[in-house]
């Protein structure tokens, strides 16, 4: 289990390390380009390395997402970052807490979310701020669309098995966090989700 | 789709209502001016303070002229400078802002060399210098748009470089597929598939519109020709031959 833990440190650790290394890189080449002119190459380049700082920001991010979320254990080997500065969508970022498919919390932290306008219309109408299934609450001051619903399913023996489903969309300027949970009361979502950082997260994100 | 729906229902509502209060608050503006110049008839039931002298005193007065913006296109190689010490004392909002101001201020370069580099008048029609145009959100590649207006009379070629890479899959199962690429209505052709140069594009025809040419280059940007009045698709087509493709996708990186 050590060693385990050993080794995904070390991966995370040589990735901090790469995307500087190649942000580095891709600014002196950039300048490189820039000083013959060669303004595509230029261009390409700083592309490049905006992408390299999109990844460092969001190693950045997971680094100030909590340990535990309730009860459960951050699974960072499941982490994931993907820095995409080609167009609509901005880097997407992922964490997972716990095991189980049954008692687990998503985090997912997209910038340059095409979803952010409309939510923000949403938020910001009172007449339509509780209507379609969901309500209007604030995290850590932001506010989120909280949407609670029961799926219905049968497990093997046909017993009718239902499943509460939570979830909280947090528009921040251009960026959406989602949190996504099953098996949770109201109560205890809006508890553990006061635990997570967003004032540092939307600092990060600006 | 149903916040998208229930968002443009409400800003619909929201207009229409921004709309009535705007009337009353004019209509309670020039009731008050009126009142205190003495220029109220007494039964002012008009909307819009179109008569009598509360107009010209309640009414926002426009613009007539300025010396607009002071033309700043940012600093790339400051901003690379600025991106840079940024990054390394962990400023990273600060740092990517500087990112894209060098970004944007290369695109809006490349933007400027490409208008350059088109034709000073294609087939008798001049350009419109004052309405080259050459924009750039600065947030990379599907950011940058250039274009170019010519006319004479009332013949009008216009020019758009766009970068399209997000549509790029689309653009490229249209220009290949075979299904939508051949339109016709009422036997006449209305859209078909062409090659522009060694390109692959697409022309089409409205009566209302006239001709539009679209080439997509090999890595998303697309060339888009709007021909007004122009006699046949063989004058629209001379009218676009003229442009030096391969040049344009030397600028924009394209091979």
């Amino acid at each position: 289990m050590k060693t385990t833990l050993f080794f995904f440190a070390t991966i995370l650790y040589c990735n901090i390390i790469f995307a500087q290394a190649d942000y580095a890189k891709y600014i002196g080449t950039a300048r490189t380009s820039f000083s013959k002119p060669d303004l595509e190459d230029t261009r390409y380049n700083l592309m490049l390395a905006l992408q390299q700082l999109d990844m460092k920001v969001g190693q950045e991010i997971l680094k100030i997402l909590p340990e535990k979320m309730d009860s459960l254990t951050a699974q960072k080997k499941l982490d994931n970052i993907m820095a995409n500065s080609a167009g609509w969508i901005g880097t997407t970022i992922h964490r997972e807490y716990g095991m189980s498919q049954q008692n687990k919390v998503e985090v997912d932290i997209v910038s340059n979310s095409p979803m952010v306008a409309s939510l923000n219309a949403w938020l910001n109408n009172p007449m339509f701020a509780q209507m379609g299934g969901r309500k209007a609450m604030k995290v850590d001051g932001y506010k989120g669309s909280y949407t609670y619903e029961v799926s219905e399913s049968t497990d093997a023996s046909g017993n009718a098995i239902k499943t509460p489903r939570s979830e909280m969309q947090i528009p921040i300027f251009s960026s959406l966090v989602t949190v996504k949970c099953d098996n949770m009361k109201e109560d205890d979502f809006v508890k553990m989700l006061n635990t997570l950082p967003i004032s540092k997260i939307a600092e990060m994100l600006k | 789709m149903v916040a998208l729906c229930s968002t443009t229902i409400w800003q619909n509502a929201e207009a229409q209502l921004l709309k009535k209060l705007k009337d009353k608050v004019n209509q309670a503006a020039d009731k008050a001016v009126g009142d205190k110049t003495g220029t109220n008839t007494g039964t002012n039931t008009g909307n819009t303070g179109t008569t009598g002298s509360s107009t010209s005193t309640s009414s926002r007065p426009s613009n007539k002229g300025g010396a607009g913006l002071i033309s700043t296109p940012p600093d790339i190689a400051a901003n690379m400078t600025s991106s840079e010490a940024s990054f390394k004392d962990n400023k990273f909002s600060e740092s990517r802002y500087a990112l894209q101001q060098s970004i944007l201020g290369v695109e809006l370069q490349i933007g400027k060399e490409i208008l350059k580099s088109l034709p000073d008048s294609v087939q008798g029609l001049p350009k419109i210098t004052e309405k080259d145009k050459v924009a750039s959100s600065g947030w990379g590649w599907s950011g940058l748009t250039i274009s170019r207006d010519y006319q004479k009379d009332d013949k009008f070629l216009g020019v758009g470089i766009q970068d399209f890479s997000y549509l790029g899959p689309a653009w490229a199962m249209f220009l290949n597929g075979g299904m939508m690429n051949s339109q016709v209505e009422n036997e006449k052709q209305k859209m078909k598939n062409i090659m522009v140069k060694g390109n692959k594009g697409v022309i089409s025809y409205d009566d209302s519109k006239g001709y539009t040419v679209v080439v997509m280059l090999t890595q998303g940007s697309a060339l888009v020709w709007e021909g007004v009045n122009f006699a046949s698709e063989d004058d629209i087509m001379k009218a676009v031959n003229t442009f030096d493709i391969d040049r344009i996708k030397k600028f924009l990186g394209e091979k």
